[in-house]
């Protein structure tokens, strides 16, 4: 170790060059946005490329926090990525378990499952169906109609499959019920799969803003997603709007800023969390020769 | 190791206990909260006791585009139309770009609301209106003052088998003309161009001839962009409207015309001599303004209203001598001198067809529509004007008068009841006339920004003696819907290529019987079919 080689130098030295720049990469445009969301209007347009505040201003972020829209919107995606992963993740996972241990008619279940897959319904159909059953306006109509993704749901099955067997049947001699075995090994177990799965899940419903569009109509009940749009968006189209003699008085660029600072900043707290399971073993050790 | 209490199951029932509890309370909340539109908030609010309370109370709903402003269903403005008019608004306002999708699908699931906005007479409003979605408005046009004001060439645009079924918001007819600088012209001695010929005289004289004088050869003549815009299109004649008919009889698009043909030679020429801006293919419209605004090219665009005062005032700030002037529309060679009619309204205003059975609902909701679109000479636009003055939301509420003029406070469009009025996110009446509307002085604030402006308002009343109407408007076809944007862009590659001199313009008339082989020729019998169906 305290002795190496030129040419070990040498890779070390491009590795960590390449990593920083790539690195500097991914960094580089949140500290923009850190930046202009800070900035005065003034600095913004009088310097090109802002990388760190030149005065601090936090107008922008008085603005969007002093207008209750958006912290609403915020507290509306939290608690659809909350209790939306959890319900994703239980109803996916005893899906995907009872789908992984043999039964009669389990082929055709699987046919069917993978037909959803294939041919989705569209948009209208399902807008029916949330309309009929009432979920118009509701909270549930972006969580029910999305409880289970089947590429996830097979993916699961398949890493239940690869489950020793020899473990289900030592726990089913020590006396277990088949939901005990299910909570108790099989869960535990996939970890790593529950880790993954629930970003997945998480991200989406963080992200999903189609639906949210689509069957919420109240304001006070749109996801963060819906309202970013309308704030980012909003301000491109200021030119190509007629005017009728009033001051138009839109968004500042500055929160566009703050607000995609605001409405990612969640999303990337959760990731460092979860990314360790991602790099763990997963079976090591269970089984012993 | 199974028989090992596992302290991650019995955290994750927990949380998902929590979750479920979590779920219980926030729902409710939603569900309860009392901004929400709800039917509850009603009846408390309807009749106040000192007044009499005759009128019933219609709850009215309403679903909306917007741009910029988004109006909250529960607002001091809803508040003001149930007072005046014992209506309850029940409003929805979506961004304009994604409107037409969630519109698809509320309409698909027969769950229109009552007042329904329709951004343009397209294949769907056709669609709806002949699966009777829509109440037919015939009967009523005649009734209320703002829709009498309505000119028959503009509901042509949008009648589906000859019947109303909606009313249009306003918007001027003005089209975009040529402007110039004058302070270059007068500098070389040369006059206002009255002509094609003369125009790429100009163009030429400005790139050669060092129109702003400081010894560089940095000058040329017309800024453009891809997709050759701006037309640069000096009347109806050249324009891409459908003005000139083929030997048959039959109307074609202009875009394949001898004017279009007209203007295509002239920037071929004034490309050859560099007057053209020498990337105008890759350039988007922002850069093309840059080069005009930033004072390089002396040829662009203008038009009354919707131009950024931002941009002249900059051109202002770099050349404080500039001056743009407006030319007039050229004489055609048929004699006719004056533009293509733009269409003359934005956005349609349409009703369900479920309202039939409540003439009086359909009653309140037109006279909401008409009261909220009267038009007041900019004079009126004050505090001491009632009507005015409350659909703005008062002054001092909803709006300043700043300079003699009503300028609205930023958060006025949940103050103001016009923003529930079923017309537009803001107060557009419909105007006895373009010139009603006096935009120069209305819309820009410096000087000489409104002179400028003023320029091309007088060029207008002075010269737009014969503005046509496209017949071709509101012609469905089916061609065209599949195959628009092809044919579109085959021509446009072909146009760009001849202005650059890749391609001679006199293959034109090939190009012409290319474009008609790719779905052209049947674009243009299913317009003319429509056209003689209307008359």
């Amino acid at each position: 170790m305290l002795y190496r080689s030129a040419s070990d130098r040498l890779l070390d030295t491009v590795n960590i060059v390449l990593l920083v720049w790539i690195a500097g990469m991914m960094f580089f445009p949140f500290l923009y946005i850190f930046s202009v969301s800070f900035s005065s209007m003034r600095d913004y347009l009088e310097h090109d490329f802002l990388l760190w505040p030149k005065t601090w201003v936090t107008d922008a972020y008085q603005y969007i926090l002093g207008n209750n829209r958006f912290v609403r919107s915020v507290f509306v995606s939290l608690f659809i990525a909350a209790a939306g992963t959890l319900l994703n993740l239980l109803f996916t996972t005893t899906m995907a378990y009872g789908l992984s241990r043999p039964f009669f008619g389990q082929r055709t279940m699987i046919f069917m499952v993978l037909f959803t897959f294939l041919f989705s319904p569209g948009i209208i159909p399902t807008y029916l169906i949330v309309k009929e059953t009432g979920l118009i306006d509701s909270l549930w109509s972006l969580i029910i109609p999305v409880l289970i993704s089947p590429w996830n749901m097979i993916v699961m099955r398949q890493f239940f499959r690869n489950i020793p067997e020899e473990l289900t049947e030592a726990a089913t001699m020590d006396g277990a019920n088949p939901i005990t075995v299910f909570t108790r090994v099989i869960l535990p177990l996939s970890k790593p799969a529950l880790a993954t799965f629930g970003l997945f899940y998480a991200v989406a419903h963080w992200n999903s803003y189609f639906s949210g569009l689509l069957y919420i109509n109240n304001p006070s009940n749109w996801p963060i997603q819906v309202l970013l749009r309308q704030i980012v968006i909003v301000n491109d189209n200021t030119a190509l709007l007629e005017q009728q003699g009033f001051v138009e008085a839109p968004p500042a660029e500055t929160i566009q800023m703050a607000a995609i600072l605001l409405a990612t900043v969640p999303i990337l707290v959760v990731y460092p969390f979860l990314q360790k399971h991602f790099a763990k073993g997963v079976m090591l050790g269970s089984v012993k020769g | 190791m199974f028989l090992r209490k596992s302290s991650v199951i019995r955290d994750l029932i927990l949380i998902s206990a929590i979750a479920v509890l979590v779920a219980g309370c926030t729902s409710n909340d939603g569900s309860g909260e009392p901004t929400a539109p709800s039917s509850t908030s009603t009846p408390t609010s309807t009749t106040p006791s000192d007044q009499p309370s005759e009128e019933k109370m219609h709850d009215i709903s309403f679903m909306s585009y917007s741009y910029v402003r988004f109006p909250e269903p529960e607002s001091p403005g809803v508040q003001a139309i149930r007072d005046k008019f014992a209506a309850n608004v029940q409003s929805q306002f979506i961004l304009a770009s994604d409107f037409n999708t969630k519109l698809s699908v509320v309409m698909a699931s027969g769950d229109m609301p009552d007042v329904v906005h329709i951004q343009s007479a397209d294949a769907n409003y056709i669609k709806w209106a002949r699966e009777g979605a829509f109440l037919p408005l015939d009967d009523y046009i005649q009734q209320y003052e703002t829709f009498k004001l309505v000119p028959d060439a503009v509901w042509n645009q949008f009648r589906v088998d000859g019947k109303i079924y909606s009313i249009p918001m306003y918007s001027p007819t003005y089209m975009q003309s040529i402007t110039i600088r004058q302070d270059w012209l007068d500098r070389l001695g040369l006059k206002v161009p009255t002509s094609y010929q003369e125009l790429l005289e100009a163009a030429i004289a400005f790139t050669h001839n060092d129109p702003d004088g400081n010894g560089k050869n940095d000058t040329y003549g017309f800024a453009m962009a891809e997709k050759n815009t701006p037309e640069f299109s000096a009347g109806a004649y050249w324009s891409g409207g459908w003005y000139h008919k083929d030997q048959d009889g039959n109307y074609i698009p202009g875009t394949i015309g001898p004017g279009r043909r007209e203007v295509v030679e002239t920037l071929s020429k004034a490309y050859a001599e560099g007057a053209v801006t020498k990337d105008f293919a890759v350039l988007n419209w922002a850069q093309a303004n840059q080069e005009f605004y930033s004072g390089k090219a002396g040829i662009f665009i203008g038009i009354p209203n919707g131009m950024e005062e931002s941009y002249y005032m900059g051109l202002l700030e770099v050349h404080p001598d500039a001056v743009v002037t407006s030319i007039p529309y050229f004489v055609a060679p048929d004699g006719s001198q004056g533009s293509l009619l733009n269409q003359g309204y934005f956005g349609l205003t349409t009703l369900s067809s479920k309202l039939a059975d409540d003439p009086e609902k359909v009653k309140k909701i037109l006279t909401i529509l008409d009261y909220g679109r009267t038009f007041f000479d900019p004079k009126d636009r004050t505090p001491d004007n009632e009507h005015f003055d409350w659909l703005m939301g008062g002054e001092g509420n909803g709006y300043d008068m700043t300079d003699g003029r009503a300028v609205v406070r930023e958060g006025a469009e949940s103050i103001a009841p016009v923003g529930y009025m079923f017309a537009r996110e803001e107060w557009r009446p419909w105007a006895p006339s373009n010139e009603a509307n006096q935009y120069s002085k209305m819309v820009y604030k410096d000087p000489r920004m409104q002179e400028f402006i003023g320029k091309i308002e007088a060029m207008e009343v002075n010269h737009n003696k014969t503005p046509y109407a496209d017949p071709s408007r509101g012609i469905y076809s089916e061609t065209w819907a599949q195959h628009g944007l092809e044919l579109t862009n085959y021509l446009n590659g072909e146009i760009t290529k001849m202005i650059s001199g890749h391609r001679p313009v006199s293959e034109w008339d090939q190009m012409v019987q290319e474009w008609k082989d790719r779905g052209g020729a049947d674009y243009i019998k299913e317009i003319n079919e429509g056209i003689k169906a209307k008359q």
